[in-house]
Parts: C-alpha cells; sequence; structure tokens
C-alpha cells in the first residue's frame, strides 16, 4: 500500500491566504480613489491665492493711506474698497468685505491702520482683524 | 511475543476518494456558476454605477473650473460603461428653476425661469440614473421615486454682509450627443455670464422652486438640498411649492452658459 502524501497540503492552505489577502488589498485599493478625489478636490477648492491677493492689495493700501484724508480722498478711498468688492465677485465669485481705518497714535512713532478683511466663497469663509503700523 | 499494532487501511480505495474529490469539484463549479456568476455580474453593474459617480465629480470639477474660476475650455476623457451618457440642451429640458426676486429700480418682483439642461448617465444593465444639472450631481433609481443629490452646487447666504449668492449653470449643445464606451469631453464657455445684481435698501426676500421633468424627477433631491444646511445653516423656508430666503441686503445671481462641443 502507497504511504499517503499530504506535502501539498501547505501549498493549497498559502494558495488560500494569498487569495484572502488579494481580494482585501483590492477593496482597500478600490476605496482609495474616492479618498484621492474627495481631498483633491478639498486642495483644489481652497482658496488660498485668493484670500492672500485681497490681503497683500489690502495691506499695501492701509501703508499708502495717510490719517488724515480730505472729503475727496475719502470717496476716492471708499472708491476703491468698492472696486475690490466688485472685482472680487465678478473674477472670483465670493463676497468680500474690507475697512481700512488709520488711527493716529500719540506718543508713539507709528500710526495704526485698523484693516478687517471678510471673505466668503461659500465653501470657505475667512476674517481677519489686522493692525498694520505705520512709519510717521 | 509483542504486541503489533496495526492501521485497518483495506478499506482505503483510491476511486472511493477520486469519486468524492470529483463530486466536491463539481459541487463547487456548480455553485459558482449559479450563484457567484449573477453575483459578480451584479458587482459589475453597481461598479459601472459607482465609476460613473465619480465620472460625474471629474465633470462637476471641470464645469467649476469653467464656470467660477474663469478657464474658458476643457477636454476630459472619460469612460462611460453599463449604459449611455446623453446631453439635454437647456431648450430640451423640462426641468426648471424659477427664482422670485425684487427688481430695486423698477419697485417691483421679477421672475425668472431658468432651464438648466442636462448631463444624464442612464444605466442599460441596472436601473441607477445619475444627472448633471444646474451644477450639482443626483441620483434616482428608474423603479423608484426618490432622489439624491451626491454633490452640491455652490449656492450660498453670507450672514455677515446678508448676501445671498445663486448660482446658475445652463448646458448647451447644438445637437443631441450621447456617448458610450471611452470617448472625451469638450466643454467650453465662450459667453460672458448673465448677472443679476442688487443692494437693497430695505431688506427684501427671494424664493426659489423647481419644477422637477415628471419623467425624471429629481424635487426629493432638490427639497432635501434648500432645506437642508448646504446654503445656510436651518436652511431655506419652504412656503408652498417655493423656498424662502427672507432678510436679504444683497442678492447676486450668475447664470453661467456651458456648450458642450463635442462629446
Amino acid at each position: 500500500m502507497e504511504r499517503l502524501d499530504d506535502e501539498a497540503q501547505w501549498i493549497v492552505l498559502m494558495g488560500f491566504i494569498v487569495s484572502i489577502g488579494i481580494f482585501f488589498l483590492a477593496i482597500i485599493i478600490s476605496q482609495s480613489t474616492i479618498v484621492g478625489q474627495t481631498t483633491s478636490e478639498a486642495v483644489l477648492e481652497f482658496p488660498k491665492t485668493e484670500i492672500q491677493d485681497v490681503r497683500s492689495e489690502v495691506i499695501g493700501l492701509a501703508k499708502a493711506w495717510e490719517v488724515t484724508a480730505n472729503a475727496g480722498e475719502l470717496a476716492k478711498r471708499a472708491a476703491v474698497l468698492e472696486d475690490l468688492r466688485v472685482l472680487a465677485m465678478a473674477r472670483k465669485n465670493a463676497v468680500l468685505t474690507v475697512s481700512v481705518d488709520p488711527v493716529t497714535l500719540a506718543d508713539d512713532p507709528f500710526n495704526e491702520s485698523r484693516i478687517t478683511i471678510h471673505f466668503n466663497n461659500g465653501v470657505t469663509e475667512y476674517d481677519e482683524f489686522h493692525k498694520e503700523y505705520i512709519e510717521k | 511475543m509483542t504486541l503489533r499494532q496495526r492501521y485497518a487501511d483495506e478499506a482505503v480505495s483510491e476511486s472511493i476518494g477520486f469519486i468524492i474529490i470529483f463530486g466536491l469539484v463539481v459541487t463547487g463549479i456548480a455553485l459558482v456558476s449559479l450563484y457567484g456568476y449573477p453575483m459578480l455580474l451584479k458587482q459589475q453593474i453597481s461598479s459601472d454605477e459607482r465609476t460613473m459617480e465619480q465620472t460625474m465629480l471629474i465633470l462637476q470639477n471641470d464645469m467649476k473650473l469653467l464656470s467660477y474660476s474663469n478657464v474658458p475650455y476643457k477636454d476630459t476623457s472619460l469612460r462611460v460603461s453599463g449604459g449611455g451618457l446623453n446631453v439635454f440642451n437647456t431648450t430640451d429640458s423640462q426641468q426648471s428653476f424659477t427664482i422670485r426676486y425684487w427688481n430695486e429700480t423698477g419697485g417691483y418682483t421679477e421672475t425668472l425661469v431658468f432651464r438648466p439642461g442636462e448631463l444624464r448617465y442612464t444605466s442599460s444593465a441596472g436601473n441607477a440614473v445619475i444627472s448633471l444639472e444646474n451644477g450639482a450631481i443626483l441620483k434616482r433609481q428608474q423603479d423608484a421615486t426618490g432622489s439624491i443629490m451626491i454633490a452640491e452646487p455652490r449656492w450660498f447666504y453670507d450672514a455677515t454682509t446678508q448676501t445671498y449668492v445663486i448660482f446658475l449653470l445652463g448646458i448647451q449643445a447644438d445637437r443631441p450627443m450621447a456617448l458610450s464606451g471611452i470617448g472625451n469631453i469638450q466643454m467650453s464657455r465662450i459667453i460672458e455670464p448673465t448677472v443679476i445684481s442688487w443692494d437693497y435698501a430695505v431688506p427684501r426676500n427671494v424664493s426659489v422652486r423647481y419644477t422637477a421633468d415628471p419623467q425624471n424627477d429629481y424635487s426629493l433631491a432638490w427639497e432635501n438640498y434648500f432645506t437642508g444646511s448646504g446654503i445656510l445653516a436651518g436652511g431655506l423656508t419652504p412656503l408652498g411649492t417655493e423656498y424662502d430666503l427672507a432678510n436679504i441686503s444683497k442678492f447676486v445671481l450668475k447664470a453661467y452658459v456651458i456648450r458642450i462641443e463635442h462629446i
């Protein structure tokens, strides 16, 4: 009588383990495309450069604007800020409100300019209150 | 006398063993073709639908780039399997959005009726319908009444400035177009968007109504979007068939038209 040959049992068992492993890997891979999609979308939609542009523009304006201004100058400033608002809506589809308020600081080598920025494009809302110090 | 242990293997027969193993193999094959194969097919259909949902997300992103980011032209390759993708021109669409707002200079309530057009995927093996309509991705089953919104459009209300912003996205196609299999879609936005913008001296209200296509009813999905927290926390107030938002100081409406050049 021949002896029963059971050496191949390990090969069959390993085959099982490997196939189950591949099955789970396939599930993980099928999930990863969804995750990649939503993550890249979130990165794409975040308005980083838009906010940075507005911020640098407004701070640049605040640096140039003196504390004392006549009525004509004030009207011009209001028009510039209004233009920023209209541009943000037209080009970036975002609601933007900006205010720049220069204040004289007594006994100080610097003047203060109080800036508020409100930005909202439906996905990201950004609010900032910033004090810019300008040399007298 | 030594005790000899005897291993009784006279009954072990190779032919019986073969019959048992062969029987197991045949039963296995029968089970797989009976239950496994239909399950695989069903899996294939649902994976086709999931792939299409993702393709629609890509198309929605392209449309966002075309509209909100001022990109003039976009070319995307895509694969449509297990069904067909159809393009419906704005004038062909049965569904519409009716928006009522206050005209500040005229001093009366104005009504705007907008037909969005549609990119519609209809599954031929399964029964899912996935649509890209007015910047939103919607899904329904052919044999059921409900519908869901997979991805929302970007309407919003800014509480600080009391600004209500509505984006409308229309799809224009010169001729009926359809795609099944691998192809690419070319989209452009050459026409400037129609902009309606009002600053109200007295806060006003704006109402929106969605009129569904009876053949392709997405009213439940839109209702859930309007009353959910997508636009603002708490949602719009349902008033009959309309969804109302009161106390608006600024109202901005932008209607974009995206042209499907070729598919």
